[in-house]
Order: structure tokens, then sequence, then C-alpha cells
């Protein structure tokens, strides 16, 4: 087909691809390990002191990590682990969000709200019609139910662990982030790789599930999302900016995020300040 | 089955009995009780290559659907001759591998099937046939494709 996206070789041809039954069961093998470490971590963990972080690290083996933790830990007080399937930063902003509309109920009327809109504006910019308004449509189901107290906030940590049902609640945000991408295209069309158009770095990055979000699926979902995150680094490097933090959106700094998130190579976990007052002073 | 994947398969399945689109041939056998296996008919468009033929998809869906990507292939007597289906059945295909998405589904992916059947200039298998179907594994999912030539 012309428009499946290039993979081919030079000469078209699959032969040198073609892999045996052996190595197909011990690639299985290493994905089961893989998928089995994963596991042991839940998909959303419960609230855990920070100095469990602290903890992860030695400080022989990695002194600069254990002092950046013990520095967050003056102004963290709580992390929420995500596990790591590829899905972490899409599920860390869920959560985050989900935490703040079981708290305000006219920022959750606001988002059932312009979750309503999403379905309309994917429709119009062509996604699969039925399949895409499914999972908006399951999506602002859990969300009424929150809003209708059906789901009690127990009731929606364990929803939030189900595999099936928050995975089909996180593809309302893989697909709004390719949304909005795809209605700014001209704007994000110079940061995608020559030879990709930005309808496609969607179909391929994006909307599958297990692919991690990069700099531009981060923006992207913040934006759609109408929220406003702070990304604390463990290394400066790792940073937009080379600083320690990345506020998005970037261009009001007035005022506070509403969701912190804990970058550490590959992953997001989702942190939470101390009361603030007591915080305040440290944190400058 | 998840109980995701078994709302969504029965969710697909309605709305594919419903208004099948031209081309495909859905009916009360095609699916298996428990919804794990379909069997889709699917007809050579009009002034194309395989104008009139039908061949049968199979697809076989894991505890991970939609998320993760059916196993498609063509089963029965006859497995159309085409420049990217190989004589076991198989398809290479970049949306039934790695450029799977949950917003696909079996129709979508029909009916990519039926444009690339449509889009062929000859009837023949790709050139790695025969070793491609010594060697490779009975699931499709496993091949690590090279995408061949696109342009057919």
């Amino acid at each position: 087909m012309a428009n499946e996206p290039q993979k081919s070789d030079d000469n078209g041809q699959a032969a040198e691809a073609v892999v045996t039954d052996d190595e197909i069961v011990l690639q299985d093998q290493q994905l089961k390990t893989i998928e089995d470490e994963q596991k042991s971590v839940p998909l959303v963990a419960t609230l855990a002191p920070f100095s469990i972080l602290c903890a992860e690290y030695d400080n022989e083996t990695s002194a600069a990590f254990l002092s950046k933790a013990t520095e967050l830990s003056e102004v963290y007080g709580e992390i929420r682990y995500i596990r790591g399937d590829g899905n972490c930063f899409y599920r860390a902003i869920l959560v985050g969000l989900i935490e703040i509309m079981l708290k305000d109920r006219a920022r959750l009327e606001k988002f059932i709200a312009s979750s309503r809109d999403w379905t309309r504006t994917l429709v119009e910019l062509g996604f699969p019609d039925w399949t895409c308004t499914d999972f908006c449509d399951f999506f602002i189901e859990f969300l009424e139910k929150i809003h209708s107290g059906v789901h009690t906030e127990e009731a929606v940590y364990t929803i939030l662990n189900d595999d099936g049902s928050a995975n089909y609640i996180l593809m309302f945000f893989r697909l709004i982030t390719s949304a909005f991408l795809k209605q700014n295209s001209e704007e994000y069309a110079p940061f995608i790789d020559e030879g990709m158009t930005v309808a496609q770095y969607c179909e391929q990055e994006i909307e599958p599930m297990w692919k991690d979000a990069d700099h531009l699926a981060i923006n992207s979902l913040i934006k759609a999302a109408g929220t406003r995150v702070r990304i604390e680094y463990m290394d400066r490097t790792a940073a937009p900016n080379g600083g320690w933090h990345y506020d998005i959106p970037s261009d009001d700094q007035q005022i506070a995020p509403e969701i912190t998130l804990l970058y550490r190579p590959g992953h997001y976990d989702v942190i939470y300040k101390k009361d603030s007052t007591e915080a305040s002073e440290i944190e400058n | 089955m998840s109980d995701a994947a078994t709302r969504r398969l029965m969710k697909e399945l309605a709305q594919l009995k419903s208004e099948a689109p031209e081309g495909l041939l859905v009916d009360n056998t095609s699916t298996s009780n428990d919804l794990k296996q379909w069997k889709i008919g699917v007809v050579g468009a009009e002034g194309t290559l395989y104008a009139g033929e039908v061949f049968m998809l199979q697809f076989t869906f894991g505890p991970q659907y939609p998320f993760n990507s059916p196993e498609v292939m063509f089963v029965g007597e006859t497995i159309p001759a085409h420049p990217h289906i190989y004589s076991n059945g198989h398809i290479c295909l970049s949306i039934l591998s790695d450029d799977w998405t949950p917003a696909l589904s079996v129709q979508s992916v029909c009916l990519s099937i039926l444009s690339m059947l449509s889009s062929s200039k000859e009837k023949k298998h790709p050139i790695d046939d025969a070793i491609y179907v010594r060697t490779c594994s009975k699931n499709p999912s496993k091949t690590r494709w090279w995408f061949h030539d696109d342009s057919v």
C-alpha cells in the first residue's frame, strides 16, 4: 500500500528477516522476563512516603542520585509509583488529573465537557470513527460515575489498576495527544524526523500502546488535557532546559503546576509536595 | 479473554453484522463461541486481478486485544498470490505488527488487506516465499518483517 510506512530495505526483500522458532522461543522468554518485572509494580501504586525513593539509592554506587533524592525529599512528601510499561507518562498524567478531579467537582464537570468536545474533534480529524468514540465513551462514562458517586475513590483506584479498563481509559489520553498534534501539525512538523508526516508520527509513536512518550508527546498531552505540569529531574542533563525541573506550559511561570512528575531515565512517577507552608521556604 | 477484549469484540461483531462493508462476508458462523477466533470472507474487488475471487481471513485475538494486534492470516484452499502474501497465508503488512494501534479494528484490517489486493499488479507470492514458508514460525505475528517495497 502506497501509504504504508516505509520500512523496506533497498531491495524490498524479506529474506534476511526470517527468524527461526528457536530464536522466537528465546525472544519470548526474554520478553516474559521483562513483562514479569514490569508487573511486579502495580499499574498505579498506593501513595508511599518519599523516603522510599532515597532508600533505592546507595551512597557508594549512586551518590549523586541519593543526594538529589534527599534534596527532593525536603520538598516532596509522597510518591506514587507508576508501572514502567511504556505508558507511564500517559498514566501518570491520567492519575494526576483524576486525583485533582476527585477533590474538585467543578474541574470534573469541565473535564467531562472537554472530553465530549475531544470526541467530536477526533471524528472531525478523521480518526477511525467508532473505535475512537468507544474509547472516549468509556472514559466519559468513568468520569460521570465519579461525578454521580457510583465510583468511590477506592473504586477509582481499583479500576485504574485493572488492565483492561485502565488501558481503555489510557487510550483516550493517547488519542487526544495525537489529535492535538494533528490539529497543530504546522507548528510541530519541524520537530518530527524528516520523511515522516505528523500523521505518520502519531500513528507510529503516539497511538500504539506501550510506546514511550517523547518530548513532543509530553508537551501535546499536557496542552490537550489543559493542565500544568512540573517535571523534576534526577540529573540536569535530562531536562530540556538544562535545569533541575521543567514546567509545561513553560510560558506561564506565574501559575503553579498542579501535577508534578519525577523523571528517571525512561520513566515517570507522580510526586506530591509536602504541605505548602512547610515546603515553600526550602523550594527556592 | 479480558472483559475489555470481550466487550470490544462483541461491539465489533455487532457493527460488522449490521453494516458489513462491500467485499466482506460475515455471518453467524464467522466467530468461535468464545470470540477468540474469527473467519471473515473477503471478495476481490471488480476491475482488479482478484475480481470475484473469495478468500478467507482468520483472526486470532489474545487477551490484550485491542491493545495488541490480532494474529491475521489467510486460511483455506485458496491463498491469494500476491507480492506481500506468502503461500502459507502469512501477510506482510505493518499494521499487523509494529504499526498496530487500538483504534484499528477487524473491519479496518480487512479493508486494508482488500486494498492491498486491489493495488496488486502481479499475481505472485514474494520472491523469498520458499525459504520463508520453510523456516517461519506458525504465528505470523512473530515474524520480524522487513517491510517489502510498499509500491504494490
